[in-house]
C-alpha cells in the first residue's frame, strides 16, 4: 500500500511539473505523465491502481473549469496504452517502447505539427528510458 | 595621498552611478557627438540621412503608442498549458483584479504575447502568439509592409506583396485593430521568396519565448 501511495504522489508531482515552464525542452513539452502512467502500469497490474493513477495524472493536468478535449485524449491514450502493453505478445519492456510511441501519436491527431510531433515521440522515448534506468537502479539496492 | 585620490575618485564614481544622470550625460553626449558629425559632415548621403528620419519616425511613433495605451497590471504567469496542441498560459490575476476577456498581454510594455481569453476570479487563461491557429494582421519594417502573421513552433508572416522591401531584421508589429497599434511581434528571420508566386512569406524570431515567461503585463 506504501509503495502505491508514494507511486501515486510521484505521478501527481510529475503531472504539477508538465504544467510548468520547466518542463520545456526546448519549445516543446514531452509527456512525462503519460509516460509514467504506462510505466507504472507494468508495476501494477490491478486496473483500480492503474486506473487511479491515469485519474490522478488527468486531474492535476486538467487546466480549465468544463470538459477538455485534450484532458480526454490523455485519458484514452493512457487507457488504451495500457490496454495493448497487456495484449501485445512481446516482452513488456519492448510493448512499453512500442505503446509509448503509439500513444504519442494518438495525442498529437488533434492538432498535429510534423516537427513537434517528431520532437515529442523522441523525448517520450528518452523519458521512458530514464524511468527504466532509475526502476533497475532502485530494484538493484 | 595616493589613497585621498583614490577614494575621492571612488565617491565621485559613486555618487554618478546612484544619482543616475550618468545615463543621461552618456546618451546626450552620444546625440551632441553625432550632431557634430552631421554638421561636419553637411554633404552626407541623402539615403544615410532618409534612414535617420525613418528610424526618428518609429521612435515617435513607439512613443505615441506607449503614451496611448493605459497603464498595465504586472503579474505572474502561473502555469502553461501542459499538452503540445495549444500554447496557453495561466496568469495570477482575474475578474477580482479587473481583469476581462480580450484584456491584451505583453511581455514588459512592448512585445506582444496574446489576449485573455477565459477569466475567473483570480486567475485568467491567456491565448498566446504560439499558438499554431493564431492569426493577426501584422506591419513589418520601415516601410510598414502588411501581412498576416500565423503562430506555431516555427511562426511566419505570410501574403507579402512579391515587390514588398522587406529585409532580415526587420521589426514586425501589431496592426490588428485587436490591439494597440504597434506592439513588437518578432523581426524577420528570412525570407521564403517563390518568384512565381505573387506573394512572400518570412520566418518571424519571436521577441521571447514562452518558457521564458514569469511575469506579463495586462493592458485593460
Amino acid at each position: 500500500m506504501l509503495k502505491f501511495i508514494i507511486s501515486a504522489t510521484v505521478v501527481a508531482l510529475v503531472s504539477l511539473l508538465q504544467t510548468t515552464n520547466l518542463a520545456f525542452v526546448g519549445g516543446v513539452k514531452p509527456d512525462f505523465s503519460l509516460v509514467l502512467v504506462l510505466f507504472m502500469s507494468i508495476l501494477y497490474k490491478d486496473w483500480l491502481k492503474r486506473s487511479i493513477l491515469i485519474f490522478i495524472a488527468a486531474f492535476v493536468l486538467k487546466f480549465s473549469p468544463g470538459l477538455e478535449i485534450e484532458n480526454v485524449i490523455f485519458i484514452v491514450s493512457a487507457i488504451t496504452g495500457v490496454l495493448l502493453l497487456d495484449w501485445l505478445p512481446m516482452s513488456p519492456i519492448l510493448n512499453l517502447f512500442i505503446i509509448t510511441g503509439a500513444a504519442t501519436v494518438v495525442f498529437n491527431l488533434s492538432a498535429f505539427e510534423i516537427q513537434v510531433f517528431a520532437e515529442e515521440f523522441i523525448y517520450n522515448l528518452m523519458v521512458l528510458s530514464l524511468c527504466l534506468v532509475i526502476y533497475n537502479l532502485w530494484r538493484r539496492k | 595621498m595616493r589613497y585621498f585620490y583614490g577614494a575621492l575618485l571612488l565617491i565621485t564614481a559613486s555618487v554618478l552611478l546612484i544619482h543616475g544622470d550618468v545615463l543621461s550625460l552618456k546618451f546626450s553626449t552620444i546625440r551632441l557627438l553625432g550632431n557634430v558629425g552631421q554638421t561636419l559632415d553637411s554633404g552626407g548621403n541623402l539615403q544615410d540621412r532618409i534612414a535617420i528620419l525613418e528610424k526618428e519616425n518609429e521612435d515617435l511613433r513607439v512613443q505615441i503608442f506607449n503614451n496611448s495605451i493605459s497603464s498595465g497590471s504586472n503579474v505572474k504567469v502561473y502555469s502553461s498549458y501542459p499538452f503540445n496542441s495549444r500554447k496557453d498560459i495561466i496568469i495570477a490575476g482575474g475578474s477580482n483584479d479587473g481583469f476581462k476577456d480580450g484584456d491584451v498581454v505583453t511581455f514588459g510594455d512592448k512585445i506582444l504575447i496574446g489576449r485573455i481569453s477565459a477569466v475567473f476570479n483570480s486567475s485568467s487563461i491567456v491565448k498566446t502568439v504560439f499558438d499554431a491557429d493564431w492569426e493577426m494582421a501584422v506591419r513589418i519594417g520601415v516601410h510598414e509592409v502588411d501581412g498576416l502573421f500565423k503562430g506555431g513552433s516555427n511562426p511566419t508572416v505570410t501574403l507579402i506583396p512579391q515587390e514588398a522591401d522587406i529585409k532580415a531584421g526587420d521589426l514586425i508589429i501589431s496592426s490588428s485593430s485587436e490591439f494597440p497599434y504597434g506592439l513588437e511581434v518578432g523581426i524577420v528571420k528570412n525570407i521564403n521568396d517563390v518568384v512565381s508566386t505573387p506573394f512572400k512569406a518570412a520566418n518571424v524570431d519571436l521577441g521571447v519565448q514562452l518558457w521564458q515567461l514569469k511575469d506579463v503585463k495586462v493592458h485593460h
